[in-house]
């Protein structure tokens, strides 16, 4: 086993270090995945669905030393079914969700990976066919569709609240999951004043367990919904509030006292035919609009008028005591990622497109917003879970050094006191995807914890997963972890300690 | 999807034809997952000012003890015509069809001919079926 210092050296002479960040690849693993995958590019291997619904690795092979503090389970969620039944999805976020589950524990790590079998995809499975409509796919002559959750592949985020398991879209409930099997189990009903309705895939859970969500409907009118549920599970509040124009909304934030949704000027308008995402116009006259809401009370509501942007991502956001909001967005200067690019992923062409950049908001007392926007490309942005609410100084994003800008390349920690940054690359044929915090267990400051996150080694065919020292980003990956196969990329995950 | 609501309106039996009208119409609702509460079913003749289900268009309905797989029920006394018909599980007993904070109904429902629409009611002419001379035969499958 290498130690840590012998080990940096010899991620460095992978090219793992920033300075050298020509790949991860030896030519071993370059000749592996040419031969995997002839005459393609292999940029696009995370667009291409696992041939197998299970993958299991009881031992992943390792660089470098796992901390032994480090125990516990990391869970991700993603688009995995992108062809079935002889239909490519024409989107990224339209396949079947599959979750992708790291153990970590005793210096090892292993993996399973599980589709999800949704009612949806049992049903379409049984008809050995697509039925439903999904968000960036029509499907012709298709099942009836009662309501939200009889089209939904749980295929963004993972949840585990109060001892319950879940796996999250955005267009309906929450999966409930079993933890033993990773098998899909239920639609996660709060109560069933909610039942059925659409839950984001990026609720906030605050240091006590008390869960903050909302969701977005189109139908029977445009609506946002509100949810307050306590760390016990149980469902204390939930309104919904009608909101015209709306279109998807991918993220929100909470303060100690409210919560902000930014909604952007991509709205959901009349449209005959078409899929979900065909139904969105770009209308940036509009402007995106912030509504803030009383966690207390949700009929306190006001709303502030901020620049037109299109953004999925917040990192954090807090209040401070004479009620100035301050919160950051991953934003872009159009949906042309959601709306081109992610369409011509999935048929192989990798184009470019308006990358998200960190942008800092201020929304003063007085109804004024400042806005200030970086250069530097962002997504994915993560806080210390401990964080969630209040004031934060760091936060970690995913950065793009390569083209198209919009595919992430390194892994940065921004400083929001001093502006610093602290970067590692992850080189040219690797993709990084989101990488957690993981609080030590006796961290003392903010940035006390280990970033856990996967990435795509494209050109080697593999994927892995990497712990940095939140302390020391550019130092690079104090360990990692390679799996004899790749993974489709994916979006969101969750460690839960041991 | 409010509109479905429409049909928790509905009492018991409550026929408005006269006498001298005789088609009757077969009602079989199938796939009930259990045997607490009851079953509703309702009548609706397309009308002016009212978009099926709303409860305006009802012209008749009833109830049966819910029980496991299916259950029947003949409506009499119904002038020729086309009729639309829906069905509920009113599981908890509280003579309502339960819904979420949006009107999406939380409780089992269908639609005759199983007829659906796209995250709301189906409209009136594919939920519906003929009463002439002949008994006219509603089947719905119940989606919990």
């Amino acid at each position: 086993m290498l130690d840590r210092r012998s080990f940096i050296r010899s991620a460095a002479a992978l090219g793992l270090a920033h300075a050298a960040p020509a790949a991860f690849a030896g030519a071993a693993g370059l000749d592996r995945a040419h031969a995997a995958m002839p005459g393609s590019d292999s940029r696009l291997l995370g667009w291409k669905t696992p041939e197998s619904d299970r993958m299991d690795t009881s031992v992943l092979d390792l660089e470098g030393v796992l901390p032994d503090r480090l125990k516990g389970v990391f869970r991700r969620n993603g688009p995995a079914g992108h062809d079935r039944h002889g239909l490519r999805y024409h989107h990224w976020f339209d396949g079947d969700g599959m979750i992708q589950e790291f153990r970590f524990g005793d210096g090892a790590v292993s993996h399973r990976g599980r589709m999800l079998r949704t009612p949806k995809l049992r049903r379409e499975d049984a008809a050995g066919r697509r039925l439903y409509p999904a968000f960036g796919t029509h499907v012709a002559d298709g099942a009836p569709v009662r309501g939200p959750d009889d089209m939904n592949p749980a295929n963004i985020s993972v949840l585990d609240h109060h001892g319950e398991l879940m796996a999250l879209w955005e267009g309906g409930s929450p999966s409930v999951i079993d933890r033993d099997s990773l098998a899909w189990q239920e639609f996660k009903t709060w109560d069933d004043s909610v039942r059925g309705l659409p839950f984001t895939a990026h609720p906030k859970v605050e240091a006590d367990g008390t869960l903050w969500a909302f969701g977005y409907a189109m139908w029977p009118d445009p609506l946002l919904l509100l949810y307050h549920v306590n760390a016990s599970g149980s469902l204390v509040k939930a309104a919904a509030v009608r909101v015209e124009p709306l279109g998807m909304v991918h993220d929100f934030v909470v303060t100690r006292r409210s919560i902000v949704i930014v909604i952007p000027p991509f709205v959901h308008g009349a449209s005959a035919g078409g899929t979900f995402l065909d139904s969105h116009v770009w209308r940036p006259e509009l402007g995106s609009r912030a509504l803030v809401v009383s966690k207390d009370d949700f009929d306190d509501r006001r709303w502030v008028q901020l620049p037109a942007g299109f953004g999925f991502h917040h990192g954090n956001g807090w209040e401070e005591a004479d009620g100035t909001i301050r919160f950051d967005h991953c934003v872009a200067a159009d949906p042309g990622l959601v709306d081109d690019a992610l369409r011509d992923v999935m048929q192989g062409r990798l184009k470019p497109a308006a990358p998200s950049r960190y942008t800092t908001f201020v929304l003063h007392p007085d109804g004024r917003a400042d806005v200030r926007e970086e250069e530097a490309i962002a997504e994915f942005p993560q806080v210390a879970p401990a964080r969630v609410g209040r004031r934060n100084r760091f936060v970690y994003t995913l950065g793009g050094d390569r083209r198209p800008e919009w595919v992430p390349g390194s892994l940065e920690k921004r400083d929001l006191e001093t502006g610093a940054v602290d970067r590692f690359a992850y080189g040219r044929d690797v993709f990084p995807e989101e990488h957690v915090f993981v609080p030590f267990p006796d961290g003392k400051v903010e940035d006390d914890g280990w970033l856990v996150g996967t990435f795509l080694a494209h050109a080697r065919g593999q994927s892995g997963i990497s712990v940095f020292d939140a302390r020391r980003v550019s130092d690079g990956p104090v360990a990692l972890a390679w799996l004899p196969y790749p993974l489709p990329l994916g979006f969101h995950g969750q460690f839960s300690g041991a | 999807m409010n509109r479905i609501q429409g049909i928790a309106a509905l009492a018991v039996a409550a026929a408005t034809a006269g006498p001298l009208d005789a088609g009757e119409l077969e009602i079989e609702v199938r796939g009930i997952r259990s045997d607490a509460g009851r079953i509703y079913v309702s009548v609706h003749a397309e009308v002016e000012n009212a978009v099926f289900p709303d409860a305006a268009g009802m012209v008749a309905g009833g109830w049966r003890l819910a029980r496991e797989g299916r259950q029947r029920l003949l409506i009499r006394d119904l002038p020729p015509g086309r009729y639309a018909v829906n069905a509920f599980h009113d599981e908890n007993g509280n003579g309502d069809l339960d819904a979420n904070i949006l009107g999406i109904p939380t409780e089992g429902y269908g639609f005759a001919n199983d007829a659906a629409g796209f995250m709301g009611p189906p409209d009136f002419a594919s939920a519906s079926v003929a009463v002439s001379d002949e008994p006219g035969v509603a089947n719905i499958t119940l989606a919990y």
